[in-house]
């Protein structure tokens, strides 16, 4: 299985998703018109990454600046995935940096920690 | 795009009034992160203009193309940024058909009347069942706005004929 390696843009955010290491780290802004064309290959990643036999975590890494609506929705069906993959077996852990003098970012982090249910870190970023 | 900087309290930073394409949203929002990294010092209130604004922009975009509204003169955005004392104004207006006033209305309405409690429960269930709809919209546009700015919508239709009004919004961002 091939990991996914795209980098940053002005639209949409820099993407490692490593197959190797099952670390899937999202950085920088994710604007997008149209987020679920940018997020559908990244679920689909998921997917299949899930169903490779010998791989048994993922750390999930958000360094995100901000996102639009759009993108909020896409992140959350990201997140709802990985919470499916934690049920399924597979140890989920989510790492939700932001900047300290960014209280939006901090409580976009707690909206989706309130929505999933699996291990959700919250880290500021002095 | 026009800009028409002045050192008055009331000062205009930016207004534009032109047809929204993909490239001329693109080169509006590259200006403003630009210009906002110059004007204001403090990020938390740069990020929320810069995002409030590209919702607004968007939310009228992709009102575009779910209409399919290919009428160029109906495609005319405008948008003005002031600062003052108090913080920053947006303004965003766009034409739009008349039969989705009352919906967009009641809907300014209902959310403008949340508590910022209610407002997050809102928004928080909107995020969980809402389906993006073709073109990305998530349903959370008029939510969003309210809640980064902290701040009630101000807005204002005019009827333009039979078909069409034309929609202004105007949202604050306090920066004290």
């Amino acid at each position: 299985m091939e990991s996914i390696v795209l980098g940053k843009t002005h639209r949409t955010p820099g993407v490692n998703f490593d197959a190797n290491t099952g670390i899937l780290e999202l950085s920088g802004r994710s604007i997008p018109e149209n987020a679920l064309a940018f997020y559908q290959p990244l679920l689909d990643w998921i997917d299949e990454y899930q169903q490779a036999a010998d791989h048994k975590i993922i750390n999930a890494i958000f360094r995100l600046e901000y996102f639009n609506t759009s993108s909020s929705k896409c992140l959350l069906d990201l997140l709802r995935k990985l919470e499916t993959v934690h049920q399924e077996g597979i140890q989920v852990n989510v790492q939700w940096y932001y900047d300290t003098r960014d209280e939006d970012m901090e409580e976009a982090g707690k909206d989706f920690q309130d929505l999933i249910e699996t291990d959700f870190e919250l880290i500021p970023l002095p | 795009m026009q800009e028409k900087p002045n050192t008055t309290y009331q000062q205009t930073l930016l207004d534009f009034e032109e047809e929204l394409t993909p490239e001329a949203l693109d080169a509006i929002l590259e200006k403003i992160e630009v210009m906002l990294i110059s004007i204001e010092p403090v990020l938390k209130i740069r990020k929320r203009i810069f995002c409030i604004l590209v919702e607004a922009l968007q939310n009228v975009f992709n009102y575009l193309r779910i209409e399919n509204v290919e009428d160029k003169r109906l495609r005319i955005v405008t948008c003005l940024l002031e600062k003052s004392e108090k913080g920053y104004t947006i303004k965003v207006g766009n034409y739009l058909l008349f039969s989705k006033v009352e919906q967009l209305r009641e809907q300014i309405e209902r959310v403008n009347r949340y508590s910022k409690e209610r407002l997050r429960e809102t928004y928080l269930a909107t995020l969980a069942k809402n389906e993006l709809d073709e073109q990305g919209g998530a349903g959370l546009g008029i939510l969003d706005l309210i809640r980064k700015s902290g701040q009630k919508l101000r807005y204002r239709f005019r009827k333009i004929n039979e078909d069409i009004s034309h929609f202004l919004i105007q949202i604050t961002i306090i920066a004290n």
